[in-house]
């Protein structure tokens, strides 16, 4: 059977077949759910944000125009109800140390990370994400994971390209900077050193 | 410092992959289903809000009548004028203000001109 593309999808729920709504649903539950637990940190919440914006995005189908993908324009709404909830909590943290980063550090963390089993490395990348800023979060999980282009990111943020770079560069600081601090004390143990 | 840059990329990129991605409860989808099936509505197709053939026959009654007028050529001529001044007998108070009225005046209307552009920012931060 031919997979039907999102557009195909979503004319068949617009001329009145919503049970096909729940193969979109399928299609991107999971990338959404993620990225709502990474900004928003809590497991319920994030399930209740992710709900929310397949309703909202279920209920406005009518006005997507297809000028874009459907996927941006889901992250789109998914990013705005998150902020919103985030801003209803009224918790920031913020997080601003930014350590040099080298060469050699990028191989402490590579090294450290190979030495570590695969879903406590998982863990670990994961508290290290939830220490960024919740923008953050969401860009770096869109670029790096979903491979959406800083011009799509920008659709769906409302944030210039240039401000997008600026933060995903200095993102990518933070999380190296995290990382070597958690990775570092494993590697001496590892080279035999003194702690 | 270029060779960095790209093993940075490349180390997000896998540590992202490494990260992996989450799932919702098992029956996620069955209540957003069922949320959604109550709802029952019909949504119809996006609709322009004028519709293509009002933009036909618009155009096309601009063009008759612009072209009709010019056919026609109109020969009637108009051998009176119409008179806006206000009528002598009306007698308009002449106001005077002091130059610093007036510039208080200004700033003012500048500041009641500013409304609609505040009004434009807050709507597009909250909008969605």
């Amino acid at each position: 059977m031919n997979k039907l593309t999102d557009h195909q999808l979503i004319e068949k729920i617009l001329t009145g077949n919503t049970t096909v709504f729940g193969e979109l649903v399928e299609r991107y539950q999971n990338f959404v759910f993620t990225v709502a637990i990474r900004m928003l940190r809590n497991t319920e919440e994030a399930e209740e944000v992710a709900q929310d914006s397949f309703i909202k995005a279920f209920d406005s189908l009518a006005s997507f125009r297809g000028d874009s993908k459907f996927s941006t324009w889901l992250y789109r709404i998914v990013y705005h109800k998150a902020l919103d909830r985030i801003k209803r909590n009224k918790r920031h943290q913020t997080y601003e140390v930014i350590e040099e980063i080298t060469d050699d550090s990028l191989d402490h963390i590579e090294n450290g990370l190979e030495y570590m089993l695969s879903e406590e490395r998982s863990r670990l990348i994961n508290d290290c994400i939830g220490k960024l800023p919740e923008e953050e979060a969401f860009i770096i999980s869109l670029y790096y994971f979903e491979e959406q282009s800083v011009k799509e990111i920008s659709q769906v943020t409302d944030l210039t390209e240039d401000n997008i770079k600026i933060k995903l560069y200095r993102s990518r600081k933070k999380l190296f900077s995290l990382l070597k601090g958690y990775v570092k004390p494993e590697i001496s143990l590892k080279d035999g050193k003194a702690v | 410092m270029e060779k960095q840059f790209n093993r940075e990329e490349e180390m997000m990129k896998k540590l992202l992959n490494d990260a992996g991605i989450k799932a919702p409860s098992a029956d996620f989808k069955n209540r957003i289903m069922g949320i959604v099936e109550q709802r029952n509505v019909a949504i119809s197709p996006y609709k322009p809000l004028i519709p293509k053939f009002v933009w036909f026959i618009l155009a096309g009654c601009i063009l008759s009548a612009v072209i009709g007028l010019y056919l026609m050529s109109a020969n009637v001529s108009w051998n009176w004028s119409l008179d806006f001044r206000v009528p002598e007998f009306i007698e308009i108070p002449s106001i005077r203000l002091s130059e610093t009225m007036q510039y208080a005046i200004a700033f003012i209307a500048l500041f009641f001109l500013q409304i609609p552009f505040m009004k434009r920012f807050l709507d597009r931060q909250y909008q969605l």
